[in-house]
């Protein structure tokens, strides 16, 4: 199987300067953003499979941010990372960030965290069980499958 | 498509007689439970696509319960629906009942609520037909490895 990517979004480099630091022999690729603009300009240059974002950003918020990753990269699995833990906030991020897991901070790293971020990538395995053959394969097949395929985002070719 | 089932477990039998009152015309089969023992059992003998679980109740917690069902039933569709509302309760059920979403109580059956339901039948079918064409790619796959091989 290809190496999954992780993106992690937080304004405070300091965040990612520490995540980076502690999952640097974690199996997967990472990328880091410290802003929901520059996430999405990763999004679109890069393939990405599971998100990891902070709420409480300037300028576009994290539940803005996974809204837009939602509804445009419907199979990317959704994570939140933050300390800004309030009843609206957890609502919020469920209800409207559909969200698969909710970290919060300050977090442990090897309790927790890289635990959290395996999951998710299994969930994304799960919900994208193809080989990379089979995407070849939905790629030749120009069919009515493989494009409702693509809709749903199942299809990474 | 077959009629899709929906699961609603309280202890707070109010809460159940309203829920039916208030989604009789709604266009699926509702099931009710009074327990999460009682609806495990109907887990068991029908087939559900959605439950929607109150957190507190006695004997089996809503957590216990979803954590069952996300394990033996991972297709069906987890809401939570409960009043007993604290930071911990919370992330309990998105972290460890992986629930699709939470209703807060006090609630109303208004659209509101109707869409939530709606919203988590079409999120079933989604997966449904995903996995369905997952397995239709498998087959062809399979199919065009033999014809490769016999050629």
């Amino acid at each position: 199987m290809e190496t999954r990517t992780v993106l992690f979004v937080d304004d405070e480099s300091k965040v990612l300067a520490s995540l980076k630091r502690g999952l640097l022999d974690e199996p997967y690729n990472k990328l880091f953003a410290t802003s929901g603009k520059e996430a999405l300009e990763l999004l679109k240059q890069n393939e990405v499979h599971v998100i990891v974002t902070d709420m409480r950003m300037p300028e576009m918020s994290g539940l803005e941010l996974l809204k837009i990753v939602r509804r445009e990269y419907p199979h990317i699995v959704r994570v939140v990372l933050s300390g800004y833990t309030q009843i609206t906030t957890l609502l919020t991020a469920i209800n409207q960030g559909e969200i698969f897991k909710f970290i919060t901070k300050p977090w442990k790293l090897e309790e927790d965290f890289k635990g959290v971020v395996r999951e998710s990538i299994e969930r994304y395995n799960l919900q994208n069980k193809q080989t990379a053959s089979e995407a070849q394969l939905t790629a030749a097949q120009p069919s009515d499958t493989s494009e409702k395929m693509q809709e749903e985002g199942g299809t990474q070719t | 498509m077959e009629k899709r089932t929906v699961l609603f477990v309280d202890d707070d039998e109010i809460v159940l007689m309203s829920l039916q009152r208030g989604l009789r015309d709604e266009p699926y089969n509702k099931v009710f439970a009074r327990s999460g023992k009682d609806a495990l059992r109907i887990l068991k003998d029908n087939d559900v696509h959605v439950v929607v679980t109150d957190m507190r109740m006695p004997e089996m917690s809503g957590l216990e319960f979803l954590k069952i069902v996300k394990q033996n039933y991972p297709n069906i569709v987890r809401i939570v629906f409960s009043g007993y509302i604290q930071v911990t309760t919370l992330l309990t059920a998105i972290n460890q009942g992986e629930i699709y979403r939470y209703i807060p109580k006090p609630w109303k059956v208004d659209d509101d609520f109707k869409a939530v339901i709606q919203q988590a039948m079409e999120y079933y079918n989604l997966n449904e037909q995903r996995d369905m064409m997952i397995a239709q790619l498998m087959e062809l796959q399979a199919q065009t490895n033999g014809k490769i091989k016999s050629v």
